[in-house]
């Protein structure tokens, strides 16, 4: 036989949910100025949250809140941990045919992480062959932020479709980033572009008629100057 | 014998007085350069968004196939276009700005004499890239439809700009 949970107890657990999962400043967050991220799930005390960090790098252990056993919470453990995120801008141009599209990864460091960020880069899409991707180049942190760039090609034999270009990282201790693997996505088309709007030949035919047209407004000049 | 004073005359032309570009011309015409420059610093995404909409209904009325492919690409018959910042005017329109602008007029009178100018050129822009399109696919090549064209445009632009002038373009020495 199952027992199933009465009403108040369930209350309770919900509340707890509520309070481990939502609340942006939770009791025994020593460690950190900054509130606990949005989204970060605690399973059972003692447990690593996850993500495993909270803020800006600090470890995450779930806990119970005081009393309630009920309610777990992300708590901050220790000392903060030197920590970083990747971000990814978008992959340009969108569409690319046999040519490169480009993106640049860059490494934000916490609490004063420093070292090398290798990064690996994955290709997915529902055509196949995919454009290739080779691993970016690693990124040195030293004080600041630091760049990598991504560049994604496509040859002839790429098939047509859209394509989801994964970026993930590690660092020397072999951590990943609070953020996860970054994403970002191009698409093959072999059709020929045309672009559309004014070009060079524009640019020259405007300047065949201004000039016509200017020899024509200094002759009428000189032949009213000459009656 | 008729023609000896004819002949004279055209001998006697360098002793004529030409006009020279007036400074107002001159420090207008930098400002257009400047516009323009400053038009390419910004996307313009939704202006690209606009003329593409715009286009795939006006071809769309016309019996063309057409479909969107992403907010400034469109598919027309099968053929993939895409419009850029130049294709959309508006570096045509900022660039008319110094030369349209009456010093004589009041910001309010200004603004709203550009806003119908912006109207105009939208609407003349939007005929001049269906007309390509509609050539392009009648065989012209794309060169002739659209660049020629679009040189033709520019001209337009420029007579009506000089027949709008406020600015005197010569002095004369």
């Amino acid at each position: 036989m199952t027992r199933t949970p009465t009403h108040p107890a369930l209350g309770f657990l919900f509340l707890g949910a509520v309070l481990a999962v939502s609340s942006p400043t939770t009791p025994g967050q020593s460690c950190s100025f900054k509130p606990v991220l949005q989204g970060r799930v605690c399973t059972k005390p003692g447990a690593p949250c996850s993500p495993p960090t909270v803020g800006s790098g600090n470890v995450g252990k779930c806990a119970t809140e005081g009393m309630r056993a009920e309610a777990l919470a992300c708590e901050c453990q220790g000392s903060p941990t030197p920590s970083y995120n990747i971000t990814l801008s978008p992959l340009t141009p969108t569409y690319i045919d046999t040519d490169v599209a480009t993106s640049t990864i860059t490494v934000i460091p916490f609490n004063g992480f420093t070292g090398k960020v290798d990064f690996v880069c994955t290709v997915s899409g529902l055509t196949h062959p995919a454009p290739s991707c080779p691993n970016p180049a690693s990124a040195t942190v030293t004080a600041s932020s630091a760049t990598s760039l991504l560049t994604v090609s496509a040859s002839s034999s790429a098939a047509e479709g859209t394509y989801t270009v994964t970026v993930n990282a590690v660092d020397s201790h072999g951590r990943p980033p609070d953020n996860g693997a970054q994403s970002s996505t191009v698409s093959v088309s072999h059709v020929r572009w045309i672009l559309v709007g004014g070009g060079r030949i524009a640019l020259l035919t405007f300047v065949a008629l201004l000039t016509l047209w200017g020899v024509r407004l200094r002759w009428r000049a000189k032949r009213d100057a000459l009656r | 014998m008729s023609s000896q004073p004819v002949l004279h005359r055209k001998l006697d032309l360098p002793a004529i007085g030409l006009p020279r570009l007036s400074r107002e011309f001159l420090f207008r015409s930098s400002l257009v350069a400047l516009f323009v420059l400053l038009t390419y610093q910004f996307p313009w995404q939704w202006l690209r968004f606009v003329t593409s909409a715009a286009l795939l209904r006006i071809s769309a009325s016309l019996g063309m196939a057409t479909a969107r492919v992403s907010f400034d690409t469109m598919r027309i018959q099968g053929q993939v276009f895409r419009v850029v910042i130049a294709c959309t005017f508006v570096d045509v329109f900022m660039g008319s700005i110094p030369l349209l602008w009456d010093v004589r007029k009041s910001l309010l009178g200004n603004a709203s004499r550009l806003l119908a100018v912006a109207v105009i050129f939208f609407g003349l822009n939007l005929v001049r890239l269906e007309i390509a399109q509609v050539l392009y696919f009648r065989g012209v090549p794309w060169t002739l439809a659209d660049e020629v064209l679009g040189g033709f445009a520019y001209f337009a632009v420029w007579l009506f700009l000089w027949r709008q002038r406020t600015w005197q373009l010569l002095r004369e020495v």
